[in-house]
């Protein structure tokens, strides 16, 4: 049997080791500095679900309310959980034959936008929904 | 044969003194390393846990929604409480949504087993203004909260759905 010659075989010196280490180090945090964006990005994702539903429930609450009544809202907090989310309502008239110009008015139609916007992360997008009230009666 | 006192008088290998440092060093790394990884792991299951409550809430809160725009006018509604909403939809159908311990009850079936207790569902009922009424014909909408658990996690989700068959 063949003795293996470890002998004449060099080992790594102090420094190539501690540079390895150096550079694993490195490569190691570049991954945890990569995994740590991923935890905003979730809250903001659920951030946006949250208003998007809050959106919703704006909308089809106006929508129940009777053409006359439709105001404008300024900024106006959600209560209990939703306390750090906001919406405000903006409504302008608008032509049957243009219903995205705003007219002086009166007309029979409101162009209605919801915002809403806040939560925990702040650099979360505005959630707008426009929808288009009338009081045209339908026989 | 190999005699091992050999190879420790080669000049190539670390000597003590690098070795303990060596040693020194890894463990240094190896306990600040090792916090990372624990901490992004935790913080992963969390994310994962949230997913999770979110993705129920989301399933729970668009069937609600969904139905209850189905409603067969205000006279439709039979029970209109903070914690149950039953009422027939334009086919005739009943339908009543309820908690049942930590389900999320649809007549008798389980919708969502993750709602938080004591209140995992609440029903607010509101007339043509957007103020709480309790009387039935001047419901138009219906605003509904939806809580659930995940672990440690608590997710909440509210939206409203505007009756769509109201006969005035």
């Amino acid at each position: 049997m063949k003795k293996p010659c470890l002998k004449n075989k060099p080992g790594f010196t102090l420094i190539e080791t501690i540079m390895a280490i150096v550079i694993i180090s490195i490569l190691f945090y570049t991954l945890i500095a990569i995994f740590v964006t991923i935890i905003p990005r979730a809250q903001k994702l659920e951030s946006i679900d949250k208003k998007i539903y809050l959106a919703q429930e704006k909308s089809e609450e106006l929508l129940s309310r009777s053409f006359a009544t439709i105001a404008n809202v300024a900024a106006t907090s959600f209560s209990g959980d939703f306390s750090n989310y906001y919406f405000s309502v903006d409504w302008t008239y608008v032509a049957s034959t243009e219903l995205n110009t705003a007219v002086v008015g009166p007309t029979n139609f409101k162009r209605v936008k919801i915002s809403v916007w806040g939560g925990p992360e702040n650099n979360s997008p505005t959630i707008e929904v426009i929808t288009l009230v009338t009081s045209v009666e339908v026989q | 044969m190999l005699h091992p006192l050999k190879y420790n008088n080669s000049r190539n290998g670390f000597t003590l003194v690098e070795t303990v440092i060596l040693i020194t060093l890894v463990s240094v790394l190896t306990v600040f390393l090792g916090g990372f990884v624990l901490t992004f792991s935790r913080a992963w299951l969390s994310i994962q846990g949230r997913d999770t409550a979110v993705g129920s809430a989301r399933f729970g809160m668009n069937r609600i929604i969904a139905e209850i725009r189905t409603a067969n006018t205000t006279d439709g509604l039979s029970t209109i409480t903070t914690s149950e909403c039953s009422f027939t939809d334009i086919d005739g159908q009943s339908i009543d949504y309820k908690q049942n311990g930590t389900s999320l009850m649809r007549n008798t079936d389980i919708l969502l087993s993750n709602l938080s207790t004591p209140e995992g569902l609440r029903f607010t009922y509101l007339d043509a203004l957007s103020s709480p009424t309790a009387t039935k014909k001047n419901i138009r909408a219906i605003r509904v909260w939806l809580y659930v658990t995940a672990g440690d996690q608590r997710v909440t989700l509210e939206s409203s759905a505007r009756l769509r068959n109201i006969l005035q």
